[in-house]
């Protein structure tokens, strides 16, 4: 894992134009998450949230601002290196966990490798796997799991390239408590680690995290 | 993990689809095909019908040949070479020649490479009173049939006619008219005296209205015998003159090339019903084989054009299908294209996952279609797949360009479908959910 890796959003906005209205979606946020930290985004629904972890996952190009990831600037690159580029250095984890229901379990955590080169695929693919308590499942497709276990399946895929940067949406807005422990408590294994990790949640106890910034309409709150 | 893997599997996961898909491919290629390979079929059973009635139509005009040959030797014969000298008008007033000629012209006119004449035989005829029963008849002597060598098609191994038109009469056997049995109450069988020699009558002839009704035939021999004409004939028979009734004159010169003190007599009212009927037979037969032809054709030409219509608008269909059912599988895998892309996919990778699932619908599609297509045309029009004619429509380059053209037309149809899918913004899907 890249230690010095770190996202850095500068002064980013983004404005919709939605049936006449001019919505906005981020106005000048900026966040920097340093290699080895944990930060996390609170805010209610519709504070834009998801629209800054897609702008800082390469996703969504800002309007204004710009968005760094080890030292990269992505919306810089073409949309195919941004890509590849995405695909290497960053990591996501949804609410929805979007696992290819045709695939099995393991199959899934290597799906990346379609895309990517990565080394050791198989093997990296079932440590993370044992490590998340999902062995005895590989040959499992994700309508056989439960709930926790298809969140700790995705973030395993998320993991699989060995991402500098970590970004979760909500990863545990479906989980009960336990879950929700062994999914938090993975991030931060993974922050601990040397990778930065920035997740967004509306309402997980925040105590014990290194940052913690508030997202309200679209903007931080002081 | 490889972009096969992952067609492969979702083939499986969503078999439906791509089963639907696939029928729909498979059954505009079978309709395809199969029109093609009915106009094929079409071209080969009429020709195979043609080639039937016209070996049904050479049967019957054979046939016709064996029933004229028969009622011509009832009838009388076609033509009479007679000594040049003889009186037409003493023929008429007598019954029979007066004028002999050696009995060898039969011989030289037999081996003379005669053409127009098939059957020949030798006569002597002679009008004189039957003394056992007092009664004037027309006393006919034939040996029967003499071999033309120039007519080897109705000769047998040894030089004899294989279905001679007149046996030779046995001897001691006769052959009595209609009306000479009538009078003296003759039939089949009975034994008569004449010239004090036993005769059975071996048949009676049917009434003929002419001079048959009142002759006795005997060998060829005897009548010799009995009129003192030994080596001597006065008339050769001919049956079944090859000739048409307008060029009669070519037999008459014909035969005095070979025997120059001859005349030929014709009995032309038989010959021209004999041509006319021949040739009308003929002309019907013609007719028939002419009229299914031409039925066959407008059924062809119906058939072509209803397949020209045909063809594009189920192509157009099947790429319609094709194209919205690729469309419903962007749409149902939207987060899983999203996701793909989060991870690192290329935009041309998206694409080549649904191309490649369209392709493989035409492959297949077009292997069932193509074979269902095939056997179906060919069933259609009565040539099942173990006859052999079957093989005369296997067409390599049809086939080819089913399984290069259905794959293609596929990919077309999905062409469409999946650069939107390759477009699918992953922000707003995964935004959206």
């Amino acid at each position: 894992m890249t230690q010095t890796a770190a996202l850095h959003v500068q002064e980013v906005s983004k404005y919709y134009d939605r049936n006449g209205r001019h919505i906005t979606a981020m106005e000048n946020v900026s966040v920097e998450v340093k290699a080895g930290t944990f930060m996390v985004i609170r805010g209610p629904s519709g504070s834009g949230k998801s629209t800054l972890l897609l702008a800082a996952g390469g996703l969504l190009r800002p309007d204004t601002g710009k968005v760094m990831v080890g030292g990269e600037d992505l919306y810089a690159l073409s949309p195919d290196r941004r890509t590849v580029f995405r695909g290497k250095n960053i990591g996501f984890v949804f609410q929805q966990f979007y696992l290819v229901p045709y695939l099995t379990v393991l199959e899934n955590v290597k799906m990346p490798g379609i895309a990517l080169e990565i080394q050791g695929l198989n093997e990296r693919a079932a440590e993370l796997l044992g490590r998340f308590q999902l062995s005895e499942r590989l040959e499992h497709f994700p309508s056989e799991l439960s709930i926790g276990e298809r969140q700790r399946v995705a973030l395993a895929r998320a993991l699989i390239a060995k991402p500098g940067v970590l970004l979760a949406d909500e990863p545990t807005g479906n989980l009960d408590v336990d879950n929700e422990k062994i999914i938090v408590d993975c991030l931060w294994e993974y922050a601990q680690n040397g990778g930065a990790v920035l997740m967004a949640t509306h309402g997980l106890r925040t105590d014990g995290f290194d940052d913690v910034v508030e997202l309200e309409g679209g903007r931080l709150k002081p | 993990m490889s972009i096969w893997s992952i067609i492969r599997k979702e083939v499986r996961y969503n078999l439906g689809n791509f089963v639907i898909g696939l029928v729909c491919i498979a059954m505009a290629l079978g309709i395809v095909v199969g029109a093609i390979t009915l106009l094929s079929a079409h071209d080969i059973k009429t020709e195979r019908l043609v080639e039937a009635k016209e070996r049904e139509t050479r049967e019957a005009m054979t046939k016709l040949e064996d029933d004229y040959r028969l009622m011509m030797r009832d009838m009388g014969h076609n033509v009479l070479v007679l000594h040049e000298e003889q009186s037409i008008e003493d023929l008429r007033m007598r019954g029979a020649p007066d004028t002999y000629m050696p009995e060898e012209y039969v011989f030289e006119l037999s081996t003379g490479g005669i053409e127009n004449l098939n059957h020949l035989f030798p006569i002597l005829q002679e009008r004189a009173t039957w003394p056992e029963m007092e009664r004037e008849v027309i006393f006919s002597g034939t040996m029967g049939q003499v071999p033309n060598f120039e007519k080897p098609q109705f000769l047998n191994d040894e030089g004899r006619y294989r279905n001679p038109i007149r046996e030779t009469l046995q001897e001691g056997a006769i052959e009595v008219g209609f009306e000479i049995a009538r009078v003296e109450d003759l039939s089949v069988g009975d034994t008569v005296t004449l010239f004090d020699e036993e005769f059975t009558i071996h048949r009676v002839h049917s009434r003929k209205g002419n001079e048959d009704d009142v002759t006795v035939w005997a060998s060829l021999d005897k009548v010799q015998e009995w009129f003192d004409r030994e080596g001597q004939i006065n008339g050769i028979l001919a049956l079944e003159c090859v000739c048409d009734f307008e060029s009669f004159g070519m037999v008459e010169e014909e035969v005095r090339q070979i025997l120059a003190d001859t005349q030929v007599l014709e009995f032309g009212t038989i010959l021209r019903a004999r041509f006319e009927a021949r040739a009308r037979a003929d002309e019907m037969h013609q007719s028939a084989v002419q009229q299914e032809q031409a039925y066959r054709e407008q059924l062809g030409a119906q058939r072509a054009g209803l397949v020209r219509i045909m063809v594009p608008v189920v192509l157009l269909g099947a790429a319609v299908w094709i194209f919205f059912l690729i469309l419903n599988n962007v749409k149902e895998r939207q987060g899983e294209i999203a996701i793909m892309r989060t991870v690192g996919v290329g935009q041309g990778k998206i694409m080549g996952i649904f191309l490649v699932k369209a392709a493989l619908m035409g492959v297949a599609g077009a292997l069932i279609g193509y074979l269902a297509g095939m056997i179906g045309g060919a069933a259609w029009e009565g040539i099942p797949i173990w006859q052999a004619e079957f093989g005369r429509l296997i067409s390599p380059a049809l086939a080819g360009l089913v399984l290069i053209g259905a794959p293609v037309l596929a990919i077309i149809a999905g062409w469409i479908p999946a650069m939107k899918a390759a477009q699918v913004d992953p922000a707003v899907i995964l935004r959206e959910e």
